[in-house]
């Protein structure tokens, strides 16, 4: 058996037939191990899911208690038999309970590692890089002008804004699964203790931090409140909760929390007044770290930016292709 | 060079005037006042500096950087000076930042040879936007919005664009909204795409679906929303939603359309899956890129 035949890509996403099973698939299957929360990697309808218990947690919230028919919690590190492979989650340090899944069959080692970071992330274990013949990574920043910077300094631009103008209140934009509650934990870090305003979706997953352990502090609902309850404290909510401050006598000083802040026009697209650098995905410098690490034979690309990446991994004897999952048209079509 | 550096960019996201001069007093109170008096000078273009080229700026980075990763890298982001800033690779032991002065003052008394080995370790030891800022500054191309932040906001923006007639070809990034099956037997999917606008997605115009038909068919059908006739809402929340990215001939003010704006001749050229939908254009971000005599107030 070589590694790089326990998968294989199919109109539904990654499958294992030695295991008759799908990894973070596209489309409703029989059987799906699933990496991690976001809507893209977990779907509802399938049969039966295996996950972290924090996964499972994070899809009922999301889409209720039917979500699968059967569900299966696994622990890290604790190995699972599928058929003829073994399966084993890892911890991929993106959001709680993300998780890399390893798949050995007959021996041979292959690697899906879902989306992953190395920067330390209080609400998550941290990544573990695990030695295999195929790794399987993500490359949305797959360029080396990605390089986030630390993620203490973006948090201390958003408290400094704060005193700066402290009758003002603070929107930040992030996602509900991930962002906001890295970014709370952040702030509760950085001795930041007053209370924290956020929607009522981000709510519902905040609970499952707090569920799992993850302290997130005294938080309030952002929907009970009047704007002018608002002046001088912190809102992290999806960027569309924005419409909630329609009242300009209470504009608040508005930011955006993402790795795309970047690069300029995008921070000036959607960044607000204070866009914040911070990203839940591994930049260039984790990337090629990450490779190095695992020391992989073959490496595939699920998504991103993947050409500088495939450039790489050639220049570092590494042989890499692109998967082009959810159909990226790559070879026709520049990067912007 | 840091924190003017920091100073220009909250400058140039800042629209309300109070904000600005908040800004400003928080940066001059952080540094001394011949410091700040540099920065005065650049900012409103009274400082004479001396210029370097471009070309020699450029050459140091491709010196540290695969040259095919800096063609990629210069693909994605546009702009050379600023290409060269976020890839900057890191050297440890970098010294502290340089301040404005120490730059001045290295400037005015190295000579030729001298210069591009201290241009490099002022490079290692900014930060991606004082490396940015440094760029601009050493080749005289400092923005004029953000070199002139107590002008209003809308002749700031006309100084950003060339004075022509038509606005010129684009993309744009943007969220698709709705799916409908074309009226023929084709088979076709044509998708309704629109651009956020106060946090609410604002349809924009149609594209036809084309070679990406089934993953857009795959997704409207994964997230669903409310039907009418022959045309299905599709899930469009900054959490949950495909962009697209659309390519036009131009824009056009549109007062007919909810959005304001017509794009000539719109065309799909990519799906962004992996985008996320928050990063999605706006609505005033769109409307910049009319010529400034065709702008109105929205």
């Amino acid at each position: 058996m070589r590694a790089a035949d326990i998968l294989t890509l199919t109109k539904s996403g990654l499958y294992c037939a030695a295991g008759d099973f799908y990894v973070d698939p596209i489309r409703k299957v029989p059987r799906a191990v699933i990496t991690h929360g976001h809507s893209d990697h977990a779907r509802a309808g399938h049969g039966a899911v295996l996950a972290t218990a924090p996964t499972l947690d994070v899809m009922e919230v999301r889409y209720g208690p039917k979500f699968a028919a059967s569900r299966q919690a696994a622990r890290f590190d604790e190995t699972i038999t599928l058929g003829e492979a073994r399966v084993t989650l890892k911890p991929a340090g993106h959001v709680l309970g993300s998780a890399q899944v390893l798949i050995e069959v007959q021996g041979a080692r292959l690697v899906v590692s879902g989306d992953y970071k190395r920067a330390r992330d209080p609400t998550c274990p941290a990544f573990e890089p695990v030695q295999c013949e195929v790794f399987i990574t993500e490359a949305t920043f797959g360029l080396p002008v990605f390089q986030h910077p630390p993620v203490k300094d973006e948090v201390a631009k958003l408290l400094h804004s704060l005193k700066l103008c402290p009758e003002r209140a603070h929107f930040v934009g992030a996602y509900s699964l991930g962002k906001a509650q890295r970014l709370i934990a952040e702030l509760r870090e950085a001795g930041f203790d007053s209370e924290i305003f956020v929607d009522a979706a981000t709510a519902k997953l905040c609970n499952v931090y707090e569920a799992h352990a993850v302290r997130l502090g005294r938080l309030s609902l952002l929907e009970e409140k009047l704007p002018s309850d608002l002046s001088g404290k912190i809102t992290i909510a999806p960027p569309s909760a924005r419409r909630l401050f329609a009242d300009a006598e209470y504009e608040p000083v508005t930011s955006f929390a993402s790795g795309w802040m970047r690069t300029r026009k995008r921070a000036q697209q959607g960044g607000g007044e204070l866009p914040l650098i911070i990203s839940d995905h591994a930049d260039w410098n984790e990337l090629t770290q990450t490779v190095l690490e695992v020391s992989p034979g073959e490496l595939w690309i699920t998504h991103g930016e993947e050409a500088a990446l495939i450039h790489w991994a050639n220049l570092n004897g590494i042989a890499a292709r692109p998967l082009a999952i959810k159909g990226y048209g790559q070879d026709d079509v520049p990067p912007v | 060079m840091n924190r003017f550096a920091e100073l220009m960019d909250r400058l140039a996201s800042a629209n309300d005037p109070e904000l600005k001069q908040r800004l400003r007093a928080d940066y001059t109170s952080g540094v001394s006042e011949a410091e700040s008096k540099i920065a005065q000078g650049i900012l409103n273009r009274t400082l004479k500096i001396r210029r370097l080229k471009l070309p020699l700026v450029r050459g140091l980075a491709e010196s540290r950087l695969d040259p095919v990763l800096f063609a990629l890298s210069l693909k994605y982001v546009g702009d050379a000076a600023e290409t060269i800033a976020l890839l900057w690779p890191a050297r440890h032991g970098a010294n502290r930042a340089p301040s404005l002065a120490e730059v001045l003052d290295g400037l005015s008394t190295l000579g030729r040879s001298e210069l591009p080995k201290r241009l490099e370790a002022w490079l290692d030891a900014c930060d991606a936007k004082g490396r940015w800022a440094l760029i601009k500054l050493l080749t005289g191309f400092i923005p004029s919005d953000e070199a002139l932040p107590t002008k209003n906001s809308e002749q700031q923006t006309g100084t950003l664009l060339p004075a022509q007639e038509r606005s010129q070809p684009g993309r744009v990034e943007a969220l698709l909204m709705y799916v409908e099956h074309g009226r023929s037997r084709s088979s076709d999917l044509i998708c309704t795409f629109g651009v956020w606008d106060k946090g609410q997605p604002t349809p924009l115009a149609k594209v036809s679906a084309g070679q990406w038909r089934e993953q857009i068919s795959a997704f409207a059908s994964a997230h669903p929303g409310r039907r009418f006739g022959p045309v299905t809402e599709v899930t469009c929340t900054p959490d949950i939603a495909l962009m697209l990215e659309v390519e036009y001939e131009s824009l056009q003010p549109s007062p007919r359309r909810k959005s304001g704006v017509s794009l000539i001749r719109p065309k799909l050229s990519r799906l962004l899956p992996d985008r996320p939908a928050s990063s999605a254009a706006t609505l005033p971000d769109l409307l910049l890129r009319l010529p400034a005599h065709q702008r109105r107030a929205k």
